[in-house]
């Protein structure tokens, strides 16, 4: 057996995973790693999945050989190994620009990027990419990829389900062509927009899409608990009325508080207040202690919405609040407490 | 935001051909060997007068070039090493119908070691030497699943 006097350092081993060796061995998967800032950790992305790759070291030699007539000869060593670990893939939406309910929008830079581009640019699976795209309300105007806010979002989703109400249309079977003839729409709105709507409500991405009537009602209870109870807190009852009384007339959907678990708390019995889970520590310690201030006691279900990005080494949900919290079971409901 | 497409090619090339081995003892299907021993392994960084006057004799020293590792369709410059010096490091014998392992260094001085099955099993990358950005990209070279390990310390021959 013999060895290199100075290895190759071009080489690097990866852990495959029986997901990743399906897609290395599919003849048509495409598979690249990016680079995304220089401080995050590159992305393996096949066609549905993104892997965050870490490299793992060891104090061990992990000599690769190969096979020749002279006997086996070393050409690297090794003494780390790429972790493959399956993570969401992001979209990077830093300056991307927004267009607002009046129909501004700005590039913040010269660069203009289209959407395909963006895709490309993203540490994120391109199969992730289509649907977190327009679950960010993204849309591309004039071969610029942007956002659209969140109350031109409202505008036209109103729009939409009051030319539904008044035309009687399915709501399983809408054609974005259609709606954009059929809406009383201001001067900037393109069927872009209208289709970025459509999807990001839908429970499909072909047309004729259907709407997901749950998602509706969600985006309207947080709209309403973020506008009336952002500073002050709110009887439930009558945040359920304004709720209801938010939607267009004779638009009937089903409300229900559990909707909008991970975003309100009640700071007493029987009321409710915004929470933007945004503005919360991203450290597990902290976010308890911030959640305790809030609310002295929480329901687990109620409290879980706001644990599943800070546990991060993906406990089980019982044994991850038992490190930070105290648990006890009141009948069939967990209560969680400080210690 | 840098990004570079993993070339699989020659992975899908090796399990298309109809000799694949499916169970080889150690080597994989496209010839390679993994070795793990503990600790750094010391070799000379460069081939001096005294290894060279006994090259001809006891073939301390060789050449290798990586014929047969790297993709075909690699350029030159992508492969990136030629003829690279290899000394004798010792000499790996695999016991008959188990999974024992000994290397022998310079007959003086003994590794007992095992095959193991490696899970996750391992995908060798070779990242291009490529100054142009364009066209640059990592090739998937072979995928291992069983490495000689060896734990202990060396034992005297």
């Amino acid at each position: 057996m013999y060895s290199w006097l100075t290895f190759d350092e071009s080489f690097k081993v990866i852990e495959i995973t029986p997901e990743l060796l399906r897609a290395f061995k599919n003849k048509s998967e495409i598979i690249t790693i990016k680079s995304p800032e220089p401080e995050d950790y590159p992305v393996l992305c096949t066609s549905n999945n993104s892997y965050q790759l870490r490299q793992n070291n060891h104090s061990n030699c992990m000599l690769v050989c190969h096979s020749t007539t002279q006997g086996l000869i070393s050409f690297c060593g090794l003494n780390s190994q790429l972790e493959a670990k399956l993570v969401q893939g992001k979209i990077l939406t830093k300056g991307l620009p927004i267009v607002h309910e009046n129909g501004d929008w700005q590039v913040a830079g010269k660069t203009r990027f289209s959407v395909g581009s963006l895709a490309k640019r993203s540490p994120i699976s391109e199969g992730e990419f289509w649907h977190s795209w327009y679950d960010l309300k993204g849309c591309e105007i004039e071969g610029q990829a942007v956002t659209l806010s969140d109350s031109l979002v409202s505008v036209l989703l109103h729009n939409i389900l009051g030319v539904i109400v008044r035309d009687r249309l399915s709501i399983k079977s809408l054609v974005s062509i259609e709606l954009y003839n059929a809406i009383d729409r201001l001067h900037f709105v393109t069927i872009e927009m209208i289709e970025t709507v459509l999807l990001k409500f839908s429970q499909n991405y072909d047309e004729p899409y259907a709407l997901d009537e749950r998602k509706i009602s969600q985006w309207y209870g947080i709209k309403v608990l973020r506008n009336i109870t952002a500073n002050k807190s709110i009887n439930i009852e009558e945040f359920l009325i304004a709720w209801k009384s938010e939607f267009p007339a004779f638009y009937e959907v089903e409300i229900d508080i559990e909707q909008l678990l991970g975003t309100f708390v009640r700071p007493s019995a029987g009321n409710i207040k915004y929470l933007d889970k945004s503005k919360l520590s991203s450290d597990a310690a902290t976010r308890f202690k911030e959640l305790f201030r809030l609310q002295s006691e929480w329901n687990l279900k109620e409290m879980t919405p706001y644990l599943k990005d800070v546990n991060t080494r993906n406990l089980k949900l019982e044994n991850f609040v038992m490190k930070f919290a105290k648990r006890k079971k009141v009948g069939e409901q967990s209560i969680v407490t400080s210690r | 935001m840098p990004s570079v497409k993993i070339d699989c090619s020659q992975l899908h090339r090796i399990l298309s051909k109809p000799e694949y081995p499916q169970d080889s003892v150690v080597a994989t299907p496209h010839g390679l060997v993994v070795v793990e021993i503990q600790g750094v392994l010391n070799l000379p960084t460069e081939a001096t007068s005294k290894l060279n006057e006994e090259t001809a004799d006891s073939k301390t020293i060789i050449k290798d070039n990586l014929s047969g590792v790297l993709p075909e369709e690699l350029s030159q410059q992508e492969k990136g090493q030629v003829d690279m010096m290899a000394i004798k490091i010792g000499e790996l014998q695999l016991s008959e119908g188990s999974d024992q392992v000994t290397l022998l260094i310079n007959n003086t001085q003994r590794l007992n070691g095992t095959v193991e099955r490696l899970n996750p099993p391992l995908g060798l990358l070779k990242f291009t030497n490529n100054a142009d950005e364009i066209g640059k990209q990592v090739h998937l070279i072979d995928i291992i699943e069983k490495k000689c390990v060896f734990k202990t310390r060396p034992l005297p021959v």
